[in-house]
């Protein structure tokens, strides 16, 4: 071998084996090996600390788990919070239970304890348990092996992991007049994110876009409307005093416009819809709010408990203390919940919402309280849902059109070109290799156009080989020996296969600055596979066509 | 085998002119099927826990409160792989985003949970609104004119005058043909379809590089022979590599317009056919050109 030669197989042998180090954790093959949950994950909740349970209905199971708050991961780590953890594993442990068929009823974590539990139909103990070890949670091999691995995964974009994608307009319309509006919009961002992250919400992306717009992708959403109504609420909270009531608006004429506000309590089964005539200014609104927190009635009904602070405690009392046996309504976003008697001063700077609410409604609307309200309503422009079954099918489909396109290819090459096209097949499985690496390495998204580029460019990237072994058969006839017909081949279609490659490139960078995530997507496996093509196709198939014909006497090329 | 391309070549730039004409025929006519990306509009894909039909669907829909739009304005298309319980259902954007629109779909989804139920988990769901549609278009516009620009710029630095004209000219005809294509199978007219079309172009000039570099080498080296022969044996000569790698390309197109799943398809079809038709052009389309531009008076001068 030359010296020349051994260098540059180094290189490949180099590029080779840092592709597979950053490919191999995002592979299936991963999972069977190192389990679905990483590393990190397997240490903070052991598989030791599992809990299998039927459940009080005989019926179901129970998986329970628990994370060890003081595993090496937290301590190393003080941001990463335990609950952050026990929402992953969870969820991974769903969508594995999906994948084997079984739709996990109900996640349930209690953070306090640090115990999360899965409810699961149809199995109870040892099926239960049986059921769970097919899912490939936790490692084969020792730890420390997978250890050697970078920890960062393949990033899906929402298509393919399913999640909520939203474009909201900030109503600039409905600020308050003394408000800016660029300063509105930021503190909608972080009232919704606060929102979000109360919600428990993972991996949450929330920004601000030109023209007064937010933008929000929540990955793995089950329920798209709950988050919706989470996100849009303006959750302006007030307490109005109440003039009058009656069934319909009319009977409450004149109204003083002035003074005087006109507002509807939709009716529930027991009870017919009413409208009241209020003070138009509110006694007390949500800016004095200190916490708002679930609770329960003495019946049993979830309620929602207010806490104000000192300013808003003090203004609650002198009204409350000044209209006893008046009527005080509460006002959310605009519509009466509530008109409760003022029984008496209400001097602990506290108060409760009841009524007409169910454990879900009544957190939603502690937390929009919590996270404070919205500076101005919000107007939908986009909505995109994408369920989990739905985006892990289009991997599959992906997958299959992939391997078939992908062998046609391979066995046409390997049939029309012999020894030469078995060279190009590496190339094009090296090349397949290091996109996924070069995704992973720069965190790109991969989407459902983004899997179609990758399957495309497998069958662009055999292109160039074609070029060059077209080109040496030429040679070849002409009489040229086995190297000089080699060299003279990738000499001459080397201009070529750059010319062809610039302009496919061009659309490529065209698509990636105007395209939106999932085209930009396309546009990014595509655009890494031309480039990535002009090593694995001339580079590296010139070298082992030198190192096979280097010092054989053949005279003919297998072409 | 050589094949004398040249010598049909006024058969095949008929044929071409023809199928120009239909498209543009088609495209004022009929039109592009524009999808939701681009004219805002609602499309539910979901699976109903029964089998349903269309005339349940619209039934729910004919039960919903305020609706903006007529229930008979549903489009209803059941998946073909479904079983009678996987469909999609389209319907109309509001004429301008409203607070309210939010809630509505809310409402819809509602409706169709409470009264046909649904799996939550393989959902999908888009609402695009007028305002981001109208917007979209313009974004796609703009895609559009840059990549063409671009590829223009790179074929004006790259070849002289005629070859450069011989090259646009085939863009310009696949570009018409594959959009007739298009508008003649009413495949919808989306952001991955137009992605789709912006990387025919780029692949289309490739083959047609490919060509016109052999064209200028083989100037030099056959010195002797007329024009057309010279065109011909280029065309020849590269003939295998051409068809060669449009049918790698087409085997994975055709993977993924066979199995890649329903919302890719118009992107396969799309490309699938732009592809082949861009390799007929650089053969039949740009090289013709060629020999019409120079080729001809080339020939006078050399008797």
């Amino acid at each position: 071998m030359k010296s020349q030669h051994r260098f540059q197989l180094v290189i490949v042998l180099l590029v080779f084996l840092l592709s597979l180090w950053f490919a191999l954790p995002s592979t299936p093959v991963w999972e069977k090996v190192f389990g679905a949950l990483t590393i990190d994950e397997q240490m903070a909740v052991p598989q030791a600390s599992l809990q299998f349970k039927d459940a009080e209905d005989g019926k179901s199971g129970l998986v329970e788990f628990t994370v060890n708050r003081n595993a090496a991961l937290f301590v190393n780590n003080p941001k990463l919070r335990p609950e952050d953890v026990l929402e992953s594993v969870a969820d991974t442990c769903r969508r594995k239970f999906l994948e084997h068929g079984i739709t996990a009823m109900a996640v349930n974590p209690d953070y306090s304890r640090g115990v999360a539990s899965i409810r699961v139909p149809d199995k109870t103990g040892p099926a239960l348990q049986e059921a769970f070890h097919s899912l490939n949670l936790y490692a084969r091999l020792p730890l420390w092996l997978g250890q050697l691995f970078p920890t960062s995964r393949i990033t899906l974009g929402l298509d393919l992991k399913g999640g909520i994608d939203l474009v909201y307009q900030v109503d600039l319309n409905s600020i308050e007049k003394d408000d800016n509006p660029a300063d509105a919009c930021q503190r909608s961002v972080e009232i919704i994110r606060n929102r979000v992250d109360m919600f428990g919400i993972a991996e949450p992306n929330i920004k601000a876009q030109e023209g007064n717009r937010i933008r929000i992708q929540l990955p793995g959403v089950r329920d798209p409307e709950k988050v919706k109504n989470l996100i849009q609420s303006t959750a302006m909270l007030k307490f109005h005093l109440v003039i009058d009531q009656a069934l319909s608006a009319a009977q409450l004429e004149p109204v003083d416009q002035a003074t005087e506000l006109v507002l509807f309590e939709p009716g529930s089964k027991h009870q017919q819809g009413k409208w009241y005539k209020l003070k138009r200014t509110p006694e007390v609104t949500g800016r004095d709010l200190k916490y708002a927190r679930v609770a329960f009635d003495e019946m049993g009904a979830p309620i929602v408990h207010l806490e104000f602070n000192p300013e808003g405690a003090a203004k609650f009392a002198q009204v409350t203390g000044a209209h006893v046996n008046e009527q005080l309504a509460i006002v959310l976003d605009n519509t009466v919940h509530s008109a409760p008697v003022i029984q008496s001063r209400i001097t602990g700077g506290t108060a409760q919402i009841t009524g007409r609410f169910t454990l879900e409604e009544a957190n939603t609307l502690a937390v929009v309280l919590r996270a404070g309200a919205l500076p101005a309503s919000l107007i939908l422009l986009e909505s995109r849902v994408v369920g989990p079954t739905l985006g892990a099918e289009s991997i599959k489909a992906g997958v299959r059109a992939g391997i078939i396109g992908a062998g046609l290819v391979l066995l046409y090459m390997a049939v029309f070109y012999k020894l030469c096209g078995v060279l190009a097949d590496l190339a094009v499985i090296f090349n397949t290799l290091i996109i996924f690496a070069t995704l992973i390495f720069f965190r790109g998204t991969l989407t459902l156009p983004g899997i179609a580029g990758l399957i495309l460019s497998i069958g662009m990237a055999v292109d160039a080989n074609v070029i060059i072994f077209e080109r040496i058969r030429e040679e070849q006839r002409t009489g040229k020996t086995v190297r000089a017909s080699i060299d003279a081949g990738f000499d001459r279609a080397l201009a070529c296969i750059i010319d062809s490659n610039v302009t496919t490139l061009i659309t490529v960078a065209v698509l990636y600055v105007f395209g939106s995530g999932p085209i930009r997507g396309f546009a990014t496996t595509l655009g890494i596979g031309l480039i990535a093509n002009i090593f694995t196709a001339i580079f590296c198939v010139k070298l082992w066509l030198e190192m096979i014909y280097g010092r054989s006497k053949a005279t003919v090329i297998s072409i | 085998m050589k094949f004398d391309f040249m010598g049909y070549r006024h058969t095949f730039l008929m044929g071409s002119g023809l199928l120009i004409l239909l498209s543009l025929l088609l495209l004022l006519g009929k039109g592009l099927n524009y999808g939701i990306d681009f004219k805002g509009g609602n499309i539910i894909h979901l699976r109903f826990l029964e089998v349903m039909d269309e005339n349940k669907i619209r039934q729910v829909f004919a039960q919903i409160p305020n609706l903006y739009f007529k229930p008979e304005q549903v489009v209803i298309q059941a998946v073909a792989t479904g079983g009678g319980k996987e469909f999609i259902l389209q319907y109309p954007a509001p004429a301008v985003d409203e607070k309210e629109t939010s809630e509505l779909h809310s409402t819809i989804m509602r409706q169709l949970k409470e009264k046909a139920p649904y799996e939550d988990e393989s959902l999908a769901i888009s609402n695009v609104g007028p305002t981001l549609g109208e917007e979209m278009k313009w974004q796609g516009i703009r895609a559009a004119f840059f990549s063409v620009v671009g590829i223009l710029l790179y074929l004006a630095w790259r070849f002289e005058f005629y070859s450069g004209t011989g090259a646009v000219l085939a863009l310009v005809h696949d570009l018409i043909i594959t959009l007739g294509f298009i508008s003649l199978l009413n495949v919808e007219f989306d952001v991955s379809v137009l992605a789709a079309v912006l990387t025919m172009l780029g692949y289309s000039v490739n083959d047609t590089i490919v060509v016109f570099d052999r064209i200028r080498e083989n100037r030099r080296l056959m010195r002797e022979q007329s024009f057309i022969a010279l065109i011909n044996e280029s065309i020849n000569s590269t003939l295998g590599r051409t068809i060669n790698t449009s049918l790698t390309t087409l085997f994975t197109l055709f993977a993924l317009l066979l199995v890649g799943g329903t919302s890719i398809k118009g992107f396969a079809t799309t490309l699938t056919f732009g592809i082949a038709i861009g390799t007929y052009s650089s053969i039949f389309v740009a090289s013709p050109i060629l020999l019409f531009l120079t080729g001809e008076r080339l020939d006078r001068k050399r008797r």
